[in-house]
């Protein structure tokens, strides 16, 4: 943060305050500051601002000038999209009465309340919101690190990583072998990986090498949609998509550190192609603040995603141990509107609206083929519980899932517009 | 939040209540945050798509179309979940709540 932009917020605060008839001897407006301009911080950032008008003073930090989504990622594996279209800038919220700063925050001093960022720089907060994501455990796939991910790419955050996914899969040659490795619950876009799968083979089919081959090696004895994604898969692309779970291949021992195979306890698949999606846990800004549980995620309140370890600090989104949803996009989001009203009643007093809590993941099987699942949630016993659930149902026409492919564009145009539009 | 509050008083006229809902209630904050809940699927402006966009909605047709979605009318088992347990009152203030948002020019 450089003088002039700090010289600028205060004056910001005055002005605000000055409008917000804030008297002299009393605080100024208070402040309002969130971590991460994906979809949790972004939309918590900007709910924020809309409600709160004058009356808060709303911060977003972001560490990257640009944001590439992880959401609709998979479109432009299959070719539908580009990673133009999934790459965005935080600071337009700027243009909504938000403070962006781009910096990374080194540290929160939880005790002064107040963020350290990269420059040097204190961010003080009054309320802190905090939308990390995941970071990779590397160390829990013998074979596999931070170097490794350049020959076994995850693609599981959007980016570089993306685009080597792509130069890898369109160097393939006809027969060739896919190894996926897919990692236990709970993770980053449960349905994810299958989608993945499905958008991978339709790129392999359409280019000449229907006869490539993706083999799935699966944590998990059974994963979200399986019957859709099984009923799709052979639709679209029969014999393609093998997908073997512990009980068949016995575990997952270690990955070829060269990126040519990965080991079994019960065998050895050999990939021309190895993707690895490692487990995972809150982003580190979360947990080296002390906000994480034992298995890495960190529990919240589940009326106001306020963290257990600090009243004044909210975690919402893929980080958050947000009960029965998933870690999504979607999820984020809902979480981030819910995180900003409670910030406000926090902050300004009055009501808090009980939180209605949604979610719909979309997932693309084929152009214009697509499957969803989704909730709303309450708070049931402390805890954030599904109300009332839909999903796709196997056999839907053709129609039908055309529908499903259209919503999740439109979807996508709307959670882009909430976010930066 | 004067703009929410007249929507309200509308939205009062529309299910003929005799006594407008207030601040005090929290029936204003309630419905903003609803509100804000349907941009996790809905632009509030743009092109007709597989998802409408619901900015410019008239609010009567919105309040019975919510409604219908409630209670099984129109079948879509989002719409259906997105609105599970909210009563007509709710629905008629979040219907006037939204029709008076504009699109951004």
């Amino acid at each position: 943060m450089t003088i002039t932009r700090r010289r600028l917020l205060e004056l910001a605060i005055v002005g605000s305050g000055l409008l917000a008839g804030a008297g002299p001897g009393r605080s100024a407006v208070p402040r309002l500051v969130v971590v991460g301009g994906g979809p949790g911080g972004a939309v918590a950032a900007r709910t924020a601002s809309r409600l709160g008008g004058d009356r808060v003073h709303v911060t977003l930090v972001e560490a990257n000038p640009t944001y590439v989504s992880c959401f609709f990622s998979n479109w432009v594996v299959a070719g539908l999209r580009t990673m133009a279209d999934i790459t965005h800038r935080p600071a337009q919220a700027g243009e909504h009465g938000i403070d962006v700063v781009t910096a990374r925050v080194e540290a929160i001093d939880r005790e002064g309340k107040a963020l350290r960022l990269s420059d040097g720089s204190r961010v003080p907060y009054d309320r802190l919101i905090l939308s990390p994501g995941v970071d990779f455990r590397f160390d829990t796939v013998a074979g596999y690190s931070v170097e490794a991910a350049e020959r076994m790419p995850h693609a599981w955050k959007a980016g570089p990583q993306t685009e080597l996914l792509i130069r890898r899969l369109a160097a393939l040659d006809q027969g060739a072998s896919v190894v996926m490795v897919v990692p236990p619950n709970p993770y980053r876009c449960p349905p994810g990986p299958y989608e993945r799968a499905a958008l991978m083979a339709h790129v392999l089919k359409t280019s000449g090498r229907g006869d490539a081959r993706i083999t799935i090696l699966d944590a998990k004895e059974s994963f979200p949609k399986q019957a859709l994604f099984q009923e799709g898969w052979e639709r679209h692309y029969p014999g393609m998509i093998q997908w073997l779970p512990p009980s068949v291949h016995g575990g997952l021992r270690a990955v070829e550190p060269a990126g040519t195979a990965v080991e079994t306890e019960f065998d050895r698949f050999d990939g021309d192609l190895v993707s690895v999606i490692p487990p995972q846990k809150a982003g580190a800004l979360a947990l080296d603040a002390g906000l994480g549980d034992a298995d890495g995620w960190c529990p919240v309140e589940a009326a106001s995603m306020r963290a257990k370890a600090d009243p004044s600090i909210q975690v919402i989104g893929d980080a958050a141990r947000a009960g029965e949803m998933p870690k999504s996009a979607f999820a984020a989001a809902s979480q981030g509107r819910v995180a900003a009203v409670a910030a406000l009643a926090d902050l300004l007093g009055g009501p808090r609206p009980e939180p209605r809590y949604f979610n719909t993941c979309w997932s693309l099987i084929a152009p214009g083929d697509a499957v969803k699942v989704g909730a709303l949630y309450g708070i049931a016993e402390g805890a954030i519980k599904s109300v009332q659930g839909f999903v796709s149902q196997p056999g839907e026409s053709a129609e039908v899932r055309r529908v499903s492919a259209e919503e999740a564009e439109a979807w996508h145009a709307a959670i882009l517009a909430d976010m930066i539009g | 939040m004067t703009g929410h509050r007249a929507a309200l008083l509308g939205a009062a006229v529309v299910v003929g209540l005799s006594a407008a809902p207030s601040l005090a209630d929290g029936s204003d904050d309630r419905t903003a945050y609803l509100a804000e809940t349907c941009r996790g699927c809905h632009a509030a402006a743009g092109p007709s798509a597989a998802i409408p966009a619901i900015g410019r909605a008239e609010p009567d047709a919105l309040a019975a179309t919510l409604r219908d979605y409630r209670d099984g009318r129109r079948v879509h088992p989002a719409m259906a979940a997105a609105v599970a347990g909210l009563d007509d009152r709710t629905l008629a203030a979040l219907a006037a709540y939204l029709a008076s948002e504009r699109p951004a020019p």
